[in-house]
């Protein structure tokens, strides 16, 4: 898929586990995963809301988007 | 969900012990189709290469009320008139039963031959217990042909029912078996759902082709009654003919099927879709 999701490089710089992570967001730890190795199809506004708001960052900084060759 | 299973548990033992009795039915049969004259003991099988395999036929038996065969030498006509209930054809019958020209001969509930000179024409005999009608029913005959490549499409047809019943019991089997697992939609499923589906459709396909080849080769039998003393007295009370025979129901419902598995396949990816958005 050509969105790339950076969660992981994210999670790294605000120095937070992904656990911790989940359980602020209310999701379980497997959907976590699902969505940083990227076999997620879609994402929630509210969801995304949630993470940006605790990682302090724009949506930008954890999908990125990168051309199929 | 405890209902589903008890209910999936129920169809999934059907299936299983239907798949076994199918598994068992070809096998004697390919057992008996091995034995040369096609007999163990005191069993003999009726389908066989050696005595040949059934065909579904048309019959028609035709038992006038009275049946006249007349002979107009003024005339140089002679031939046979039956009356039946049709109006048109009871007026032609009126016609020759009154003209005294006519040499005739009757015949009265088809079997019992009387001449004009010894009774009584609308006298009847005691034992006409037969209705004037055409009798139509369906019948199965065996054929044994001599052409190898006929004889070759009927040993398909005779056992293309077994080896549906086979595949399609096989299939429901293993698709009871995965649901009794998980009730939930499965790509699997569907794949089963579709292949029943083909499986009716080909197989109705395959029937109404070979069908039409029996009846390509097998042309209609008429038998005659016929009285060596009676002039002109060749007479048909029977007919024998075979039909393509086509089963729209299976056919249909094997459409239905393919269109279900697809629907359910959409349905998957809906599911799976919904799994994936976090």
């Amino acid at each position: 898929m050509p969105i790339i999701v950076n969660l992981d490089v994210m999670l790294a710089k605000r120095k937070m586990r992904s656990n911790e992570l989940a359980e602020r967001i209310g999701i379980t730890t497997a959907n976590l995963s699902i969505l940083k190795t990227g076999k997620a199809k879609a994402i929630r506004f509210s969801t995304l809301e949630l993470i940006c708001e605790i990682l302090e960052c724009q949506p930008g900084d954890i999908m990125e988007f990168v051309k199929e060759e | 969900m405890k209902n589903n299973n008890r209910l999936v548990t129920v169809l999934y033992i059907i299936s299983r012990l239907s798949f076994r009795a199918f598994q068992l039915f070809l096998l004697f049969a390919l057992i008996f189709e091995c034995i040369p004259d096609g007999s163990l003991g005191s069993y003999n099988s009726n389908s066989h290469h050696s005595k040949g395999y059934q065909i579904n036929t048309h019959i028609q038996l035709n038992i006038p009320d009275t049946l006249i065969f007349y002979n107009n030498k003024e005339a140089r006509t002679a031939g046979s008139i039956l009356k039946t209930g049709d109006k048109e054809f009871d007026k032609d019958f009126s016609e020759i039963k009154n003209d005294k020209k006519i040499n005739k001969t009757y015949q009265i509930n088809n079997f019992d031959v009387y001449s004009i000179s010894d009774h009584d024409f609308n006298t009847k005999k005691e034992f006409n217990n037969v209705e004037p009608q055409n009798n139509f029913s369906d019948l199965s005959v065996i054929v044994n042909p001599k052409n190898y490549f006929l004889k070759g499409a009927l040993l398909v047809k005779n056992y293309l029912s077994l080896v549906l019943g086979l595949f399609v019991s096989y299939q429901l089997m293993r698709l009871f078996k995965q649901l009794r697992t998980d009730f939930a939609f499965d790509q699997l499923l569907n794949k089963r759902i579709r292949n029943i589906g083909y499986s009716l459709v080909s197989f109705q396909i395959i029937n109404m082709t070979i069908s039409i080849i029996t009846t390509q080769y097998l042309s209609t039998i008429n038998y005659y009654h016929y009285i060596p003393t009676v002039e002109n007295s060749k007479f048909q009370f029977m007919n024998l003919s075979t039909y393509v025979e086509y089963n729209w129901q299976t056919l249909f419902m094997g459409l239905c099927l393919v269109v279900l598995a697809k629907l359910l396949s959409y349905g998957y990816d809906l599911q799976n879709e919904n799994e994936l958005t976090i």
